[in-house]
């Protein structure tokens, strides 16, 4: 009886608070005006410096590559934790198996088959032309990581888990990981600073172009699909099958 | 100055790690050494030619992220060089799996950043990096207690760094800079809504991972159940961290006097709670709130002597912490349990190295004089005028005493046969006697740096407060104190409570002022 | 309606995430509720950076165009993935949570774990 009264004015405390906090940052935010041009540095001097067109990825492989190096240690300590506790946990409990799995039935196969090519090749180019229109690494590679749960989902988890196995898994992640560290060491041994673009910026538009961006972006897209998949992996291996 | 991309050296030996894990103890110790000769590099910059300010990748200021290395960054480097040596010679016979040492390399190059960063969303990133990590470090040996004490952790810190997000968006809207010292500039004197809401928003966001009390309720569980080496790591230099991030927003922002508040807060409950916790690692955990308090006072006053103090004060307790909780760590394995009777019932057990820097270290943590905190007490409390606030942290210290003494017979040496220098020599006691040098030559140290500070008229108040803390103890409160408070706010729904309700508190003292 | 955008929105569902954080019990439904909350400053990021009628910030060589603000995009991508990062390391260890106590409880769990050490504590004495 006291339990359930002390769990009632906690609610009403949390409903209060929230509301008080809801109250305080809509008041605030409405006296927000309008603010002088932000970011026109970056439009106006973006290709010049860097040779993309895409100022997004302009900024984040270039301006600000140092915060895009932590976002992609952040993604790889995902997949680490992820797949270092994962074995932990026992899973392919029998309970679960009630539930049929996807791949058994045909309609999912035959469209997983059709589609998976399909959403592979959008997902490359968006990888490749990352400095030319909207897409990059992190996009494609998430992507490209759904295209292969649409292939496990049509032919189960263990089969596409045969040719991507843990071992194949693991090498391919560090070959990205390293790469990726390995690219920004670089610069220094050609003059430059580190983490500054030491390839030549070639002409805007063009698919060779803007130094080492699309060297970084395909990296990034095979980190991020290799990572995607490692993970998914795991936690199809601890269901039992997708 | 490329040699202020420091980060990226353990990024780099991370992956090495990644790729030759058996040799994982052998790459982090090179690194960290490494990485102390960088740091000496820069040091000897700093005191030739002044600050050191560098862009990455050479472009300019508003559009690029920044680097800056000023006397923050001299002590905490120095801070993070000795703990990773102490932290890597103390691992050294333990075989942890390589996955341990990954994370420890990440973890040292993302404090390397934060001491650095001088870029606001490089800030946010590399803090979430270092959520990511010491959660992962606090899970690491996957006990239940341990796995919901870091989710606690991660939960809390999410909600924080989202409010700080939301902060630096606000802010990014209105200057178009992510820069500290452009936005400082253009901020200068102006206490408009924009300002108001967004550094209240910032300040919540680090407070908590700073360790206040009412904001960080996850800090007591994580330090007293992680294992000992992380819990060193996280009270050295994890909270610690957001202090610096502090430090800096002070000098940004209007926010004086809400971190005043919040340091008397936080000093007096934490000191209030540490005394009635009965066991090694939570009395530290506790006095933690209390002791980055001095902080937030030395930063509320917004005097110089007071932020150097502060910030001295953080160093100094960043290296007792640690040295606390790697020998208490050892203690508690000899013993078998935490709990204070049980510790000063066994203490024959402990080895004579451990129990003296127990001792050194909960002296110091007290206020004894000439040991650490101490110096950064002294030019606080030098800056403090009003009558209130000294009385506020006399109190605090107080509080500090009274929640160590019933600690100090685990360092009296019972038996004749251990004497305190026939101990063997492992790694071990190496790395207590790598933390014990700084903290026995701290004020040297400090002085060379060029901070003047005059110990002899300032003996006479905390030496009061030590003795009257003593006497307290033995004379009334022994056996009065036997109970807990209450310990439903370490719960996770009341410390999300406490924490948004401690926004608007926030927010109503930047706004009033 | 001015006042209706995706700041307030996004402010709105910050709310709203903070709620299910404090108000349910479900582990699962308190990461959905961390999932909104973090999804939801993204929102107010984005928006912040809009102006209306701007153009994606691609340069095409058109004159007299507004591009929209690049650098918010190019920070939400990083927060983006530190929120799935979040998300997928969190869920991971309520997965070890539940597999031992096969509940998602919050507070069953807390309260089985505060036994357990009790225990572990009487065994030691």
């Amino acid at each position: 009886m006291i339990a359930g009264k002390r769990l009632t004015a906690q609610k009403t405390i949390a409903v209060i608070v929230a509301l008080v906090f809801l109250l305080v940052v809509l008041f605030s935010f409405s006296f927000i005006g309008k603010r002088p041009g932000a970011g026109e540095e970056f439009i106006r001097q973006g290709v010049e410096d860097t040779g993309a067109v895409n100022i997004v990825a302009a900024i984040y492989l270039n301006y600000r590559l140092f915060d895009t190096i932590f976002e992609i240690l952040v993604f790889a300590l995902a997949v680490i934790g992820v797949r270092f506790h994962l074995h932990a946990v026992k899973g392919k409990r029998p309970a679960l198996k009630e539930t049929p799995f996807l791949s058994e039935s045909n309609v999912v196969r035959v469209a997983g088959d059709l589609l998976a090519p399909v959403v592979a090749l959008i997902s490359l180019f968006l990888i490749v032309t990352g400095h030319l229109t909207p897409g990059g690494g992190f996009s494609g590679g998430a992507l490209l990581g759904t295209g292969i749960l649409l292939l496990a989902v049509a032919r189960g988890g263990e089969q596409v888990g045969r040719s991507l196995n843990d071992n194949v898994v693991d090498r391919l992640e560090q070959i990205f990981f390293v790469g990726i560290i390995a690219l920004s060491l670089l610069p220094p041994l050609f003059g430059r600073p580190l983490l500054a673009n030491f390839l030549p910026l070639g002409e805007p538009g063009h698919l060779l172009s803007s130094g080492w961006i699309p060297l970084y972006n395909l990296l990034i897209g095979g980190k991020v699909f290799i990572g995607i998949w490692a993970m998914i992996y795991c936690f199809i291996r601890h269901r039992g099958d997708v | 100055m490329n040699q202020l991309l420091l980060p990226v050296l353990f990024f780099t030996t991370g992956s090495l790690v990644l790729l030759w894990p058996r040799y994982a103890r052998l790459i982090t110790l090179v690194a960290v050494l490494l990485s102390g000769a960088l740091v000496a590099v820069l040091t000897t910059h700093f005191f030739v030619y002044g600050p050191i300010s560098y862009t990455i990748g050479g472009w300019p200021d508003e559009i690029g992220i920044e680097l800056y290395f000023d006397t923050i960054g001299l002590y905490f480097s120095a801070l993070t060089v000795v703990l990773g040596l102490a932290v890597s010679l103390y691992l050294w016979s333990r075989h942890m799996q390589s996955h341990f040492y990954l994370l420890l390399n990440f973890f040292f190059g993302s404090i390397y950043t934060l001491i650095f960063a001088y870029d606001l969303f490089n800030i946010f990133v590399a803090m979430e990096f270092l959520t990511l990590l010491a959660f992962l470090l606090i899970g690491y040996p996957r006990r239940p207690y341990q796995i919901w004490t870091s989710l606690k952790y991660l939960i809390l810190s999410a909600i924080g760094m989202g409010l700080y997000l939301l902060g630096v968006a606000v802010l990014y809207y209105h200057t178009g800079a992510l820069n500290l010292g452009i936005i400082a500039e253009l901020i200068a004197g102006e206490y408009e809504m924009w300002v108001i809401v967004s550094s209240a928003l910032m300040v919540t966001g680090m407070a908590v991972r700073a360790g206040i009390f009412l904001f960080s309720m996850w800090l007591p569980d994580a330090y007293s159940f992680s294992s000992p080496v992380v819990a060193a790591l996280l009270a050295g230099l994890s909270t610690k961290m957001a202090g610096i991030i502090l430090i800096r927003l002070a000098a940004a922002f209007p926010i004086d006097f809400s971190l005043l508040i919040l340091g008397c807060i936080t000093g007096v409950l934490g000191g209030l709670y540490a005394i009635f916790s009965h066991d090694l690692r939570r009395i530290i955990s506790f006095s933690a709130f209390a002791q980055i308090g001095y902080l937030l006072i030395g930063l509320g006053g917004s005097r110089e002597a007071g932020i150097t103090g502060g910030m001295l004060h953080l160093v100094a307790h960043g290296l007792i912490t640690s040295l606390l909780f790697l020998a208490g760590g050892t203690a508690i394995a000899a013993v078998g349990g935490g709990s204070v009777s049980l510790l000063n019932a066994k203490r024959a057990v402990i080895s004579p190295l451990a129990r003296l820097s127990l001792l050194i270290g909960l002296l110091a943590l007290s206020g004894f004089p000439w040991l650490p905190p101490f110096v950064g007490r002294v030019l606080l409390s030098g800056s403090i005028e009003a009558g209130w606030l000294q009385a506020v942290v006399s109190l605090i210290s107080l509080t500090g005493v009274i929640a160590i003494v019933r600690l100090l017979p685990v360092g009296y040496i019972s038996d004749r046969n251990s004497s305190l220098f026939s101990c063997d020599l492992s790694l071990e006691s190496l790395s207590f006697v790598l933390l014990l040098l700084p903290i026995i030559f701290f004020v040297p140290l400090v002085r060379m740096t060029g901070i003047e500070i005059d110990l002899g008229i300032n003996l006479i108040k905390p030496s009061m407060i030590l003795i009257s803390g003593i006497l307290l103890w033995h004379l009334v409160l022994k056996e009065r104190i036997t109970g807990t408070l209450p310990k439903g706010i370490l719960q996770l729904e009341w410390a999300i409570i406490t924490l948004v309700a401690g926004f608007s508190i926030i927010y109503l003292m930047i706004a009033l002022l | 309606m001015e006042w209706i955008n995706g700041v307030t929105i996004g402010v709105v569902l910050f709310v709203i995430g903070l709620l299910t954080l404090m108000l349910r019990r479900d582990l699962i439904v308190k990461l959905l509720g961390l999932g909104l909350l973090n999804t939801s400053v993204i929102l107010v990021l984005i928006s912040l950076g809009y102006y209306t009628r701007g153009v994606a910030p691609i340069i095409t060589g058109k004159p007299e165009q507004i591009y929209i603000d690049p650098l918010p995009q190019a920070l939400v991508l990083s927060a983006i993935v530190i929120n799935l990062a979040i998300l997928a390391l969190s869920l991971v260890f309520v997965m070890i949570l539940m597999e031992r106590y096969h509940t998602t409880d919050s507070v069953k769990i807390a309260q089985q774990i505060e036994y357990e050490r009790s225990q572990e504590q009487a065994h030691i004495r």
